[in-house]
C-alpha cells in the first residue's frame, strides 16, 4: 500500500484511540437520562455504530458498482473491507440496541420493521462474506459478489426509512440536551475515524492478498476470418 | 429468432427435460409435504391457523425449502452434459435465456406450493375453499419475487461458480424482506385487511428483482 496512505492510516488509529478515550470521560460526566437511567449512555455507542455501519454498506455498494464499471480489482477489495466493517458494526448495533431494549421496552427483541430489517441487513452482509470466501476463482468471486452486493443494498433504505414511514416502536428521531448532542457528536467522529482506519487496514490486506491477481483486461474479440 | 421465441423456447425444453427426469419434481414435492408434516406435528394447534382459515405464514419454511431444492434441480438441466455451453453462444438478446429459466422455476414453484397447500389443508384442517383463494391471489405474486432471484443465482450454480450448499446463503437473506412482506399479505388476506399498498409493495419487490436479474444473468452465465 502507499506509504502516505499507511501513514494516514495509522494516523487514523491513534486519533480514533485518543477520541475513544475522551469519549468514555465524556460519556461518563453526561448528565444520566431522566427516564432510562444509565443505560441511556449506549445511546452513544448505539447511533455512530448505526450511522456507520450504513456508511460501510454505501462503501460496498460503490466498490461493487466500481468493479461491474471498471472490472479492477480494488474495487472489489473496498467493497470486501467496507462489508467487513458493515458485519462488525452490525453485530454492536445489535447487542447495544438488545441490552439498551431491554432496559427501556422489558424485551431484548421485538420484531419491529427497524429491528427486522437491521438483523436482514447484518445477515446480508454476512452471507456477503460467506460468499466471498466460498468462491475460489478471483474474476467469478469479484463479478458474483459484485451483483450480490449491488442486490443486498435494497435493504440499506428500508433500515433507513422504516421508521419514518411505518409504525415502530424503534424512535425515528430524539431531542436531546446540547450537552448530550456534544458528546454524541463525539462519540460520532471517533466511531467514523475508527471505522475509516478498520477499513483502510482491511483494504492493506486485501491488496497484499490479490496482488498478482490483478485481473487481466476482457480478452479482445477476434472475428473468424483471423482464425488460422 | 426473436427474444420472445427464444425465450419459449428455453423454457419448454427445460420444462420437458425435467418432466422426462425421474422424479425431479416429484422429490420437491415430497419434501414439502414432509416439512409440512413436521410442522403439524410440532407446532401447537393454534398456531397452524392463519387467520380466517387461510395458510399459516409458518408454511413459508416449508415455500423457501422446496423453492431453493427447485433452483437447484432447473440448474442442473444445463450443468449435465455440458448444456451451458449452448447457453452462452446463442446469440439470442440477453435477458431472453434468463425470462426462459425464470419461467420454468415459476412453475416448479407454483406447482411444488401447491402440493404443499394442499397437504396443509388437509394436516392442518384449514378452511379449503378460503385457503385455495388466498393461494391463488397471493402466493403466485410472492413466488415470481422468490423465482427472480433463485433464477438470478442458480446461474452460478449451471456454470459452476457457486457451490449448491451456497445457493441457500445467498438467496435466503435477499429474499428476506419479500418474504415478510408476503407473510403479512398472507395474513391480511386472510381476514380480508389486505390492501392495494401491500400487493403494491409485492410488485415492486418483483418488479426490482426481476430487472436485476435480467440484467446480471448474462454475465454470470458466462464468467
Amino acid at each position: 500500500m502507499n506509504p502516505p496512505l499507511r501513514q494516514i492510516e495509522h494516523a487514523a488509529w491513534v486519533l480514533g484511540g485518543l477520541a475513544a478515550i475522551g469519549c468514555v470521560a465524556a460519556v461518563h460526566l453526561v448528565p444520566v437520562e431522566a427516564t432510562m437511567g444509565p443505560a441511556q449512555k449506549l445511546f452513544y455507542l448505539h447511533v455512530p455504530a448505526a450511522t456507520c455501519m450504513l456508511l460501510a454498506c454505501v462503501g460496498t455498494f460503490l466498490g461493487d458498482l466500481g468493479y461491474l464499471w471498471q472490472r479492477r480489482s480494488i474495487w472489489s477489495v473496498v467493497a470486501l473491507a467496507s462489508a467487513e466493517v458493515a458485519v462488525g458494526l452490525s453485530a454492536v448495533v445489535l447487542i447495544s440496541g438488545m441490552v439498551w431494549g431491554r432496559f427501556a421496552w422489558g424485551h431484548w427483541w421485538t420484531w419491529s420493521p427497524r429491528l427486522t430489517f437491521s438483523l436482514v441487513l447484518a445477515l446480508l452482509y454476512s452471507a456477503y462474506l460467506i460468499l466471498y470466501r466460498g468462491i475460489a476463482s478471483p474474476r467469478k468471486r469479484a463479478l458474483f459478489c459484485a451483483i450480490y452486493g449491488v442486490a443486498a443494498f435494497v435493504d440499506v433504505p428500508l433500515v433507513y426509512l422504516s421508521t419514518k414511514l411505518l409504525p415502530d416502536i424503534h424512535p425515528a428521531g430524539v431531542t436531546v440536551d446540547p450537552r448530550m448532542r456534544a458528546t454524541l457528536m463525539l462519540c460520532m467522529i471517533t466511531v467514523m475515524v475508527l471505522s475509516l482506519a478498520a477499513t483502510m487496514l482491511r483494504v492493506r490486506h486485501g491488496l497484499r492478498r490479490t496482488q498478482g491477481e490483478e485481473l487481466p483486461p476482457e480478452p479482445e474479440q477476434t472475428s473468424v476470418t483471423q482464425v488460422r | 429468432m426473436n427474444a420472445l421465441g427464444f425465450t419459449w423456447l428455453c423454457a419448454t425444453k427445460d420444462l420437458r427435460i425435467l418432466l422426462r427426469t425421474r422424479g425431479s419434481i416429484a422429490r420437491v414435492c415430497v419434501l414439502g409435504v414432509m416439512i409440512v408434516m413436521v410442522l403439524s406435528l410440532a407446532l401447537k394447534p393454534s398456531a397452524t391457523e392463519g387467520s380466517g382459515g387461510s395458510p399459516p405464514p409458518a408454511l413459508w419454511l416449508a415455500y423457501v425449502v422446496v423453492a431453493v431444492l427447485g433452483f437447484e434441480c432447473t440448474a442442473r438441466v444445463d450443468r449435465e452434459e455440458r448444456a451451458i455451453d449452448a447457453l452462452r453462444l446463442c446469440p439470442a438478446a440477453p435477458g431472453a435465456a434468463y425470462f426462459g429459466k425464470l419461467l420454468v422455476n415459476v412453475v416448479v414453484l407454483c406447482f411444488s406450493a401447491a402440493a404443499v397447500t394442499l397437504a396443509a389443508m388437509l394436516l392442518f384442517g384449514l378452511d379449503t375453499a378460503r385457503s385455495a383463494a388466498v393461494f391463488v391471489r397471493v402466493l403466485p405474486l410472492s413466488l415470481l419475487g422468490l423465482a427472480a432471484l433463485g433464477t438470478l443465482f442458480s446461474a452460478g450454480l449451471t456454470s459452476g461458480t457457486l457451490r449448491s450448499e451456497l445457493l441457500t446463503i445467498v438467496v435466503l437473506p435477499l429474499a428476506l424482506p419479500l418474504i415478510i412482506v408476503s407473510m403479512r399479505l398472507l395474513e391480511r388476506s386472510g381476514s380480508g385487511a389486505a390492501t392495494q399498498q401491500d400487493v403494491g409493495i409485492l410488485i415492486a419487490f418483483d418488479v426490482m428483482y426481476i430487472a436485476v436479474g435480467a440484467m446480471a444473468y448474462q454475465p454470470l452465465i458466462e464468467a
